[in-house]
């Protein structure tokens, strides 16, 4: 009884098993059936989009934003690698690939777009729409194509380069800031070694009116152009001086540059002096005092920018640092321009003392640091050699 | 934001002048479309700055068009209308008046061929450019050309194979030469011209008279004309000069001595205002 009942139980079930197994075969087999009845083209183009790389999805597209490349179909439509359409496998509707060449032998009704690869028509092959390739050729071996057969170079790599180039980031950012900073005390010291004198003179235009020197840097840097352009006008007028003009431009350009070089470093330099002053005490010359304040100075300013580049990854803070390094370096600059144009970057002072007229050299503070306000214990202070007492200028 | 890390005050000044320049980006383009029929079609050609190189060619083809071009300013155009049968070549993006007048070595460049087996009514536009335009050989049904501050030679070195309705220049401030108009087998011919100078050489297979229009603003203009074929000149001037070279006034127009006996007649109608007016009998 338990047997006939099992038995009969069984049945339905092996039943149900047999028409679902069918069912799925007759479903495997449909879905085959489908399978098989798409073009050959359509299935290799899903196994090769695979393989698309996502710099060609990016090249693609970009192609398609520009107007030359409006006509190309989505990046999802091309297939990567080369690609033959033979007589016996013709092909309705467009075809699109990538990094390969397309060799049409029979007819492709429709049109043929090639991303870096030929497009080759031989003998017996028909494209009934445009042939297209960019970064390749297209070339008729004996075929035909119906529409506009296209060829354009590659976009230009450099241009898909800038609009990937990312920003700078915070390390990149301190890394220039050292740089210039590097660069600058390079220039700093020259001036100091060649040129320290022009600087003196520099600074002391400042010391004598910061306000006056801040106007006149301003009035500087707004008539820069207007005098340039009065002086090639001027040039060309004379006919003869036409010739010198692009010499006037350069020369020009150099002398604006190192007013504002000078002015910058003297300002820095001033700007350092004060803190050099605590150590007054110290027995330093002149010239190494100078540079010590030139360089607490240049870090001064440079600290600022410097500020601002630890900040970069914080674009809000990074832009108001940026913002106040850009201020005060801005009035750095003015103020040292200005400096420079009254002391005629230095000389007007070197030129007063030559007459005697000028006033005397201010001393360093650490010329004065060697005495001693009043004698101790009857001990006369010690002179110091005059070579260093008082930097004169020959 | 980060560039103003780098560019410190001092050195702004030091680098501005190399940043002021405009990055270019050429890249070429060739285009071709093959010929399928015979019919007349319509091209029109606009290119604003460059040099431009227009001729014939016996392929089977309807263009042949290769484009170097600045992609951040311009944009190719090759657009064929079926339909219509009118084709549109060239670039667009610089206005052809107001394009910038560069170095040519920093220029674009066009090289058209066109069919010489299909009529075609040709219509130019062009900028700043040099052109050499040798439409000699080619089936023209009409031309029309204007130009801005352009340097053009327009040249028939061929007869023209079909009967042109009508040939119109229109240039601006240029130089214009135009040569051999003999062939270009058209019996009118308007030239307008601004301010520069206007060449035109009337030599080659004549084949119908010709009445010639030329109207210049200011600068010169030069007429160079064959001795076998008849000329009468009417002029309108206003401070300008007028080289008669032997012509005859007979009521308000001049006359060359062969007028009643030549095969082939020249009507000419030349004004100007500053300038001058040269005519120059040629075997």
């Amino acid at each position: 009884m338990a047997r006939r009942i099992s038995a009969a139980a069984t049945i339905p079930v092996v039943a149900l098993a047999l028409i679902s197994s069918l069912s799925t075969v007759a479903a495997a087999q449909a879905a085959a059936t489908s399978r098989s009845a798409r073009p050959v083209a359509t299935t290799t183009q899903l196994q090769n989009q695979r393989t698309m790389s996502d710099r060609l999805r990016r090249q693609i597209e970009q192609m398609r934003a520009r107007p030359e490349g409006s006509r190309l179909p989505p990046a999802d439509s091309f297939t990567v690698g080369p690609r033959a359409i033979t007589p016996t496998t013709p092909v309705t509707g467009s075809v699109a690939i990538a990094e390969g060449s397309l060799d049409v032998s029979g007819h492709l009704d429709g049109s043929a777009y090639v991303i870096d690869g030929d497009i080759v028509v031989h003998s017996g092959g028909v494209i009934s729409g445009d042939a297209v390739s960019i970064g390749g050729r297209v070339l008729l071996d004996g075929g035909r194509i119906d529409g506009e057969r296209l060829t354009l170079s590659a976009p230009a790599t450099e241009a898909i380069r800038a609009q990937a180039v990312p920003p700078l980031t915070t390390w990149q950012s301190i890394k220039l800031v050292l740089g210039w900073f590097a660069v600058l005390a390079i220039i700093g010291l020259g001036v100091l070694i060649f040129a320290e004198p022009n600087m003196d003179g520099v600074v002391e235009a400042m010391e004598e009116s910061f306000s006056r020197a801040f106007w006149f840097g301003l009035l500087g840097e707004i008539m820069a152009l207007p005098v340039l352009a009065l002086l090639v006008v001027g040039l060309v007028l004379t006919l003869l001086g036409i010739l010198l003009v692009p010499f006037a431009v350069v020369a020009y350009c150099i002398a604006l540059a190192g007013l504002l070089a000078l002015g910058f470093l003297a300002v820095a330099r001033l700007t350092g002096s004060f803190w050099s002053r605590r150590d007054a005490r110290s027995t330093t010359t002149p010239r190494s005092a100078n540079l010590r304040a030139l360089f607490v100075g240049l870090v001064l300013y440079m600290g600022l920018w410097m500020l601002a580049a630890i900040f970069t990854w914080q674009p809000m803070a990074g832009a108001i640092l940026r913002g106040v390094a850009l201020a005060v370096s801005w009035v750095a600059v003015t103020v040292g321009l200005g400096a420079a144009m009254l002391s005629r970057a230095g000389t007007r002072r070197l030129a007063a003392r030559s007459r005697g007229t000028g006033p005397a050299r201010r001393p360093a503070p650490e010329d004065l640091a060697w005495q001693t306000p009043t004698p101790v214990t009857g001990v006369t202070a010690a002179r110091r050699p005059a070579a260093t007492a008082v930097k004169e200028i020959p | 934001m980060t560039q103003r890390v780098r560019l410190i005050p001092l050195l702004i000044v030091m680098v501005a002048p190399c940043r002021g320049v405009t990055a270019q980006s050429w890249r070429t383009v060739e285009s071709a479309r093959q010929l399928h029929d015979s019919a007349e079609h319509r091209v029109h050609v606009r290119y604003g700055a460059g040099r431009i190189d227009v001729g014939g060619t016996n392929a089977p083809l309807l263009y042949s068009m290769t484009l170097r071009y600045d992609e951040a300013t311009t944009t190719p155009i090759h657009q064929y209308d079926a339909g219509a049968r009118t084709l549109t070549l060239g670039v667009e993006g610089e206005s052809p008046k107001f394009s910038r007048n560069m170095g040519d070595k920093s220029r674009g460049e066009m090289r058209l061929a066109l069919s010489r087996s299909v009529p075609i009514d040709l219509d130019f536009e062009l900028g700043a450019t040099k052109a050499q335009l040798d439409l000699g050989g080619l089936s023209l049904l009409g031309l029309h050309l204007a130009s801005g501050a352009s340097e053009t030679v327009l040249d028939f070195s061929t007869p023209n194979q079909s009967r042109m309705r009508s040939l119109d220049v229109d240039v601006g401030a240029a130089s214009f030469e135009a040569r051999n108009l003999g062939n270009a087998n058209v019996s009118a011919v308007h030239v307008h011209g601004g301010v520069g100078s206007v060449e035109l050489d009337f030599a080659g297979q004549w084949s119908q008279d010709m009445t010639v229009d030329a109207d210049l603003a200011l600068g010169k203009l030069t007429l160079h004309l064959p001795r076998d074929v008849g000329i009468r000149v009417e002029v309108q001037k206003f401070l300008a000069s007028f080289d008669q070279q032997g012509l005859q006034k007979r009521g308000d127009a001049y006359y060359s001595d062969n007028w009643d006996s030549a095969k082939y007649h020249l009507r000419l109608r030349a004004q100007t205002t500053f300038g001058g007016i040269e005519l120059d009998r040629v075997d």
